[in-house]
């Protein structure tokens, strides 16, 4: 599959680079949000996984921006959430398009699970 | 004859003489008398229709350290600080020029260039022709009273620049603990999931890779070993949060029977590992409105307690939520060794811990308990204890139903 990593966490971007590709996914990822929200954009992923708190840019700022072209739920977006996000947040975030969330932190078997999930669909 | 009608009238005239005289006396005496009081009480200045001083008494050239001779002939300008606004004279003039009489404080320059403050009356004095003839200005000297006000108001002012200022530096300092919680959280927090990330790909084999025994042994004792230092980071930070005041509470509508059900669901393995029970009595269906996850880091805080204190194979831990009058009382009992009174005293204290070798298991920081009264308080409960050493120990906390102000 063809996945995207938008997080400004340059060593866990790193750490699931690395699983990604020994898996034998076409991973890429980017640490700036401006960059995500560039690729999300011009390429055709399979899946994005999106942090949604980035200092400047936000995953919020993000999926508001690509709620407005209308093709977000083609995008199969997945937010990764700390608890700190309220729930009427979150449904917000569902209303708008985005495909489904994943806990902070950030869980291997919880990324490869939602993978599958997508992959499957 | 005409001399005697001349001499009667003589008499009559002579008397009325008299008369005048007596009264006049009796006038020039009262004259004396007010001008006597008026020169030890006031200062007068007396001001012809052209604005111009016909008459100062003594302390008027004492107050404002002119002459008599300097002064009169003089516009009332003479004595003008600059202070008041052109306005300000305006109106005392259109209410002498309308026949009322004006009553004021006004700031005056002595010859010196020094500052008096008066407090006056200024009268319009009709003449016969009921027009006004002058002006008759009484005053008293303020200028002690008004350099007093003066100063208080300074210090007034001063104060609340010191309290101003106090209170920036107070928010600056609230603003640099927000920054400093926040920095602590992800700096201790973000180098294990890397650690968590690696760790778990290595236990499956398609990620990284088949792993022989003593590599695949090694990697869950990093697992194991990382969860500890999760829990050890995490009860740092939520003290440190506790001690800041700055932990967050989410209150939102909790199923309370069915927390109490996935906090059996998640410590029944290890009970049963130890041989022992665990049964959750909660039957009551109530709601309240309170943060989930604290009240589950609580729970969990006290089970977890529980089993390490309960005898194998015979241990049992009951946990139960009902409506009481300080709205939901939750409570956690076992059959373990059970405390002394001195060390219930301490137990909510930060660091303290019983016998240790019986708390290795969780990883003891001894702040599980001093987090758990520091979530109860910030929620608005209570969360206390009862037990007896060898009988066991029950725990109890309250969370009240109705939003607390």
């Amino acid at each position: 599959m063809k996945i995207l990593m938008v997080d400004d966490d340059v060593e866990i971007t790193k750490a699931v680079e690395a699983i990604m590709t020994s898996v034998g996914h076409d991973f890429q990822f980017t640490n700036d949000p401006r960059e995500g929200l560039k690729l999300i954009r011009e390429q055709d992923q399979d899946m994005v996984i999106l942090d949604l708190s980035m200092p400047e840019v936000s995953g919020i700022d993000i999926i508001n921006d690509l709620a407005k072209d209308g093709k977000i739920k083609e995008k199969k977006i997945v937010v990764m959430t700390a608890s700190a996000v309220g729930d009427e947040e979150l449904d917000g975030l569902v209303d708008l398009g985005i495909h489904s969330f994943l806990k902070k932190p950030v869980d291997i078997d919880a990324i490869l699970d939602k993978i599958d999930e997508i992959g499957s669909s | 004859m005409y001399d005697k009608i001349e001499s009667t009238y003589m008499v009559k005239i002579k008397l009325t003489f008299d008369e005048i005289e007596k009264q006049n006396e009796k006038s020039r005496k009262q004259l004396l008398e007010f001008k006597i009081a008026l020169e030890e009480a006031a200062i007068v200045s007396i001001l012809d229709t052209n604005e111009k001083i016909t008459f100062v008494n003594k302390q008027f050239c004492k107050a404002s350290k002119y002459s008599s001779e300097d002064l009169l002939g003089q516009r009332h300008e003479i004595t003008y600080s600059g202070y008041h606004p052109p306005k300000f004279f305006k109106e005392i003039k259109n209410m002498l020029t309308s026949g009322k009489t004006w009553r004021g404080e006004m700031k005056n320059k002595a010859k010196d260039g020094s500052f008096y403050w008066l407090k006056s009356v200024i009268i319009p004095v009709l003449n016969e022709e009921k027009k006004i003839g002058s002006y008759i200005q009484v005053a008293t000297d303020i200028t002690e009273a008004k350099k007093k006000e003066e100063s208080l108001l300074k210090s007034d002012q001063e104060k609340s620049k010191t309290i101003e200022m106090q209170l920036e530096e107070l928010k600056s300092v609230d603003k640099l603990k927000d920054e400093f919680v926040a920095m602590m959280s992800h700096e201790l927090k973000t180098p294990i999931t890397p650690i968590k990330i690696y760790s778990s790909s290595l236990r499956r084999p398609k990620i990284l890779g088949e792993l022989n025994e003593k590599q695949m042994g090694a990697v869950d004792s990093i697992i194991f070993n990382t969860k500890r230092l999760e829990k050890i980071v995490g009860d740092l930070l939520d003290s440190q949060k506790l001690e800041l005041g700055k932990m967050k509470f989410e209150k939102k509508e909790i199923k309370v029977d069915e927390l109490m059900d996935m906090m059996t669901k998640n410590l029944i393995s290890q009970t049963e590992e130890k041989g022992c029970q665990l049964i959750n009595l909660t039957t009551e269906k109530n709601t309240i409105k309170s943060d989930a996850s604290r009240l589950a880091q609580v729970l969990t805080n006290l089970m977890n307690n529980a089993i390490d204190f309960i005898p194998k194979d015979t241990g049992k831990i009951e946990i139960n939520a009902k409506k009481s009058d300080d709205g939901i009382l939750f409570s956690v009992k076992d059959n373990g060794i059970g405390m002394s009174l001195e060390t219930q005293n301490k137990l909510f204290k930060k660091f303290f811990q019983t016998d240790t070798s019986l708390k290795r298991k969780h990883g003891g920081t001894g702040l599980g308990l001093s987090i758990c009264k520091g979530i109860l308080d910030g929620l608005g409960g209570k969360i206390w204890l009862e037990s007896q050493e060898g009988k066991g120990t029950n725990f109890y906390f309250t969370i009240p139903e109705e939003e607390s102000k």
